[in-house]
């Protein structure tokens, strides 16, 4: 086998990793997924990853060094969510600078972010994608919970079939799934979003906004810009009262903002710092709920 | 050859710029520069000191002329013909593009769902290719090896002006038709090639019983497709005409017409006459073949450059007595050559080593007919054919069937306007045919016969060549069905014989002519 991928292709603005992997498959011209993943993860049965997580670098040893054109800190930070989810973070800078901190990251996923089950995209941005590039792809800030109208188009977020589970071992290239599948319309979705356009559409310019300011810090060796609880502890009657009041965020009272609701109440720091994560949503809801525009707000915690 | 470091040199043709797969490619070269590299790179090393070297030395280095090349016009039409099909080929597929990108995703489709791809056909007006076909031993490979051999094979783009462009780009593959003309087979080759130059596993994933057909055609043109390749020679064609399936040759070739229609990639078919056979059937592989203008070789004439190419090769003389090259040595050579430097050359080299080895170190004229009679008889046969063209088997020497460059071209005229009137008017059409039976040594009353019988039998046919063909096959059927002379049947004995050693020879792997 081929040190180095002859055919890896040049990633693209705001894909994510699975997304170039699926296109790898494409470009590679193999029979079979199993084929694709065995090159690309030395030997492995299955992706190794999920549509957001940064996992799959880890195991990713076999080409990714011998490949010109990019390194892992660049897929990391450019085609993960990783720079998104590492602002949202109580613990110090380097436990996480690394794309090896996969407990802490599976434990972040599953617990800032209450993520959709299937893969999301913007059909505006797709259909754009083709005509600029040849390619529709799968984007990373369309899959994060609470990006759910595009900002640049200002066009819901659709869903489509294809599940997170499926992604785990076979590749759905975005422009083939597309092009055959219509989009799964969640009327009563929809019409939440519609109610809460502006909320939600604020949110999406948040996500995008932390996202490419995380990038850009880590690039810069910037101190991490925290957003959320450790910060916002020091008001917390204020933000327990806005999450209470708030119809965006009343409607995602599940299970474990509950949990994190009742946590609050435990008076001390040490357990506030263990206790699972808000969801990176609600954090971002309630920054713009108490300061209004979280540009101000990040700027002023730094 | 892989080339590490890409340079981009600019064009200065509009259609060619901004397109990094012909900017990395070798800039174009005037005439004297393609003369100078490629007798630089096909001149194997002499110095008259090897005179004085063993017999057993001597007798070894004689071997050097196997690697002598000697460039000549045509070789510089077929380098043009060459420059044109993969720059061309590559002007329509520029990796920017989003329509190329766009194909790739169509033909994965196509793969996955298992269907053909020429419904998601695109058009690429200016890429085509060209056949080469001419008798062996004229250097028709030899030429293409030459001149493929200045493009590096593999190139690895990784940037290109400042934007990252991760790309793996194959300029050409040379590549030899099955023997079995298979379309399977021609797959098959075809990955083994791209894994050798890429290190990728292709042929694995694409071969065995559970891989249909259909799946590696499709993973074919991807590849080509993938891998930028700019233009495949496929040698040795005539090896379709040999298949058991009458259809095998269609089917391959309209592959191949597909490829290039398709996905852009020129490709070139070289071959013996042998291959006429299957490709004037047919109008499309005509006008394919004959993209950058037809290429038919014939061999060489004892003209003013059969001398120039013999003094080439007389340098190359290892007797320890010097002989000189004269006009009879020449005319000997060019007689038992028939025109064909391969054969030419063969002798030299046989007649240099008897020489060599008996001690007598010189040689004549005398010496390369007795040389030619008695070391190459395999090949006799067929030179004789070659010098006389008489009582000739035209089945039994398919491969050195002379051919007409006119008929090639009609082919593709007569084909453009299918039901058009025909061009060429029936008395013109039979007398050729009667002509080219009385040549094989047919009397004019019996050709004249046979050619009637032929034409009544395809009165649409418009090819003198087929038609006589046709002729030809009708004398062969009355002759074995009439009780034979005295002077046939010895005749028949005789080109029976000769047909039976060729098929064993050729069997054996034995005829290189």
């Amino acid at each position: 086998m081929a040190s180095s991928l002859t055919c890896f292709p040049t990633p693209l603005p705001g894909e994510s990793l699975y997304s170039i992997f699926c296109r790898y498959h494409v470009r590679s011209c193999n029979a079979l997924d199993a084929t694709t993943i065995k090159q690309l993860f030395d030997g492995c049965r299955s992706l190794q990853t999920s549509i957001l997580s940064p996992r799959a670098l880890k195991n990713a040893r076999n080409w990714i060094d011998t490949t010109p054109g990019f390194n892992r800190s660049s897929l990391m930070l450019e085609h993960t969510a990783y720079p998104f989810f590492r602002t949202f973070i109580p613990h110090t800078n380097t436990v996480f600078t690394s794309y090896s901190a996969d407990r802490f990251f599976l434990k972040l996923y599953l617990n800032c972010s209450t993520p959709s089950k299937r893969l999301r995209y913007c059909p505006k941005c797709a259909q754009a994608q083709w005509e600029t590039f040849g390619t529709s792809y799968w984007e990373i800030l369309p899959q994060i919970n609470g990006y759910e109208i595009c900002p640049i188009h200002l066009e819901p977020i659709r869903e489509t079939n294809v599940s997170h589970q499926d992604i785990i071992h076979h590749f759905f290239p975005a422009s083939s799934v597309l092009a055959n599948s219509s989009p799964v319309e969640d009327v009563s979705h929809r019409r939440w979003i519609d109610s809460h356009w502006m909320a939600f559409l604020q949110m999406a310019q948040d996500i995008d906004y932390i996202f490419r300011l995380s990038a850009t810090d880590f690039l810069l060796g910037v101190k991490i810009r925290r957003v959320l609880l450790y910060n916002l502890l020091p008001v917390r009657d204020r933000w327990e009262h806005a999450l209470l009041n708030d119809p965006v965020l009343d409607k995602c009272a599940d299970e474990e903002l509950s949990n994190y609701i009742a946590s609050l109440y435990q008076d001390t720091y040490k357990l506030a710092t263990q206790i699972p994560f808000a969801p990176a949503f609600v954090q971002l809801r309630v920054c713009r709920l108490l300061f209004g525009d979280i540009k101000r707000f990040v700027s002023r915690r730094v | 050859m892989t080339n590490n470091s890409v340079h981009y040199s600019p064009e200065t043709i509009r259609q060619f710029q901004g397109n990094p797969l012909i900017e990395a490619l070798p800039p174009r070269l005037s005439i004297p520069e393609i003369i100078r590299q490629l007798q630089n790179q096909s001149r194997p090393e002499y110095s008259d000191e090897d005179r004085e070297c063993s017999p057993e030395d001597r007798g070894m280095l004689v071997q050097t002329l196997d690697r002598f090349y000697q460039p000549c016009e045509k070789d510089i039409d077929i380098y043009n013909k060459i420059e044109r099909c993969i720059r061309w080929g590559y002007a329509d597929r520029n990796p920017f593009s989003p329509e190329f990108i766009q194909q790739q995703h169509h033909e994965y489709e196509a793969q996955i769902h298992n269907e053909g791809f020429v419904r998601y056909t695109q058009a690429y007006p200016s890429s085509s290719g060209f056949a080469l076909l001419g008798i062996s031993g004229l250097g028709k490979s030899t030429t293409l090896r030459h001149i493929l051999s200045r493009y590096p094979q593999v190139i690895h783009h990784s940037r290109y002006k400042g934007i990252p462009f991760n790309e793996t780009q194959i300029t050409w593959i040379h590549m030899d038709c099955p023997n079995d003309g298979s379309l399977k087979g021609l797959c098959e080759v075809f990955f083994q090639h791209i894994d050798a130059l890429l290190g990728t596993n292709y042929f694995s994933q694409y071969s065995g019983k559970s891989v249909t057909l259909n799946k590696m055609r499709i993973a074919m043109a991807r590849i080509a497709r993938t891998y930028h390749l700019g233009v495949i020679v496929i040698d040795e064609i005539q090896a379709l005409a040999v298949a058991k399936d009458e259809s095998i040759p269609v089917k391959t070739l309209n592959f191949l017409v597909t490829l290039v229609n398709t996905i852009g990639v020129p490709v070139v078919l070289v071959g013996t006459p042998r291959a006429l056979t299957f490709l004037q059937k047919e109008f499309q592989q005509a006008k394919r073949a004959s993209g950058q203008g037809d290429a038919l070789w014939e061999h060489m004439q004892n003209d003013d450059a059969w001398r120039m190419f013999v003094k080439a090769i007389w340098k190359y003389q290892y007797t320890r007595n010097k002989v000189d090259l004269t006009r009879e040595m020449s005319d000997a050579l060019f007689e038992e050559a028939v025109g064909v430097p391969f054969l030419a050359v063969n002798i030299y080299m046989l007649v240099q080593e008897s020489a060599i080895y008996s001690g007598e170190e010189t040689f004549s004229p005398q010496s390369i007919h007795k040389i030619a009679s008695e070391k190459m008889k395999l090949t006799l046969g067929h030179r004789k054919a070659l010098l006389s063209g008489k009582e000739v088997n035209l089945k039994q020497y398919l491969d050195l069937t002379p051919f007409s460059a006119a008929d090639f071209r009609n082919t593709i005229v007569n084909s453009l306007e299918p039901p058009a009137p025909v061009h060429i008017s029936k008395p013109d059409l039979r007398e050729t045919a009667v002509q080219a039976l009385c040549s094989f040594g047919i009397d004019r009353p019996s050709a004249t016969k046979c050619v009637n019988r032929a034409l009544a039998k395809f009165p649409g046919c418009t090819h003198s060549s087929v038609l006589a063909r046709e002729a030809y096959d009708d004398y062969l059927r009355n002759q074995s069905s009439s009780k034979p002379s005295a002077k046939s049947s010895s005749s028949s004995s005789k080109s029976m014989a000769l047909t039976n050693g060729y098929a064993e020879n050729l069997s054996g792997g034995f005829i290189g002519l």
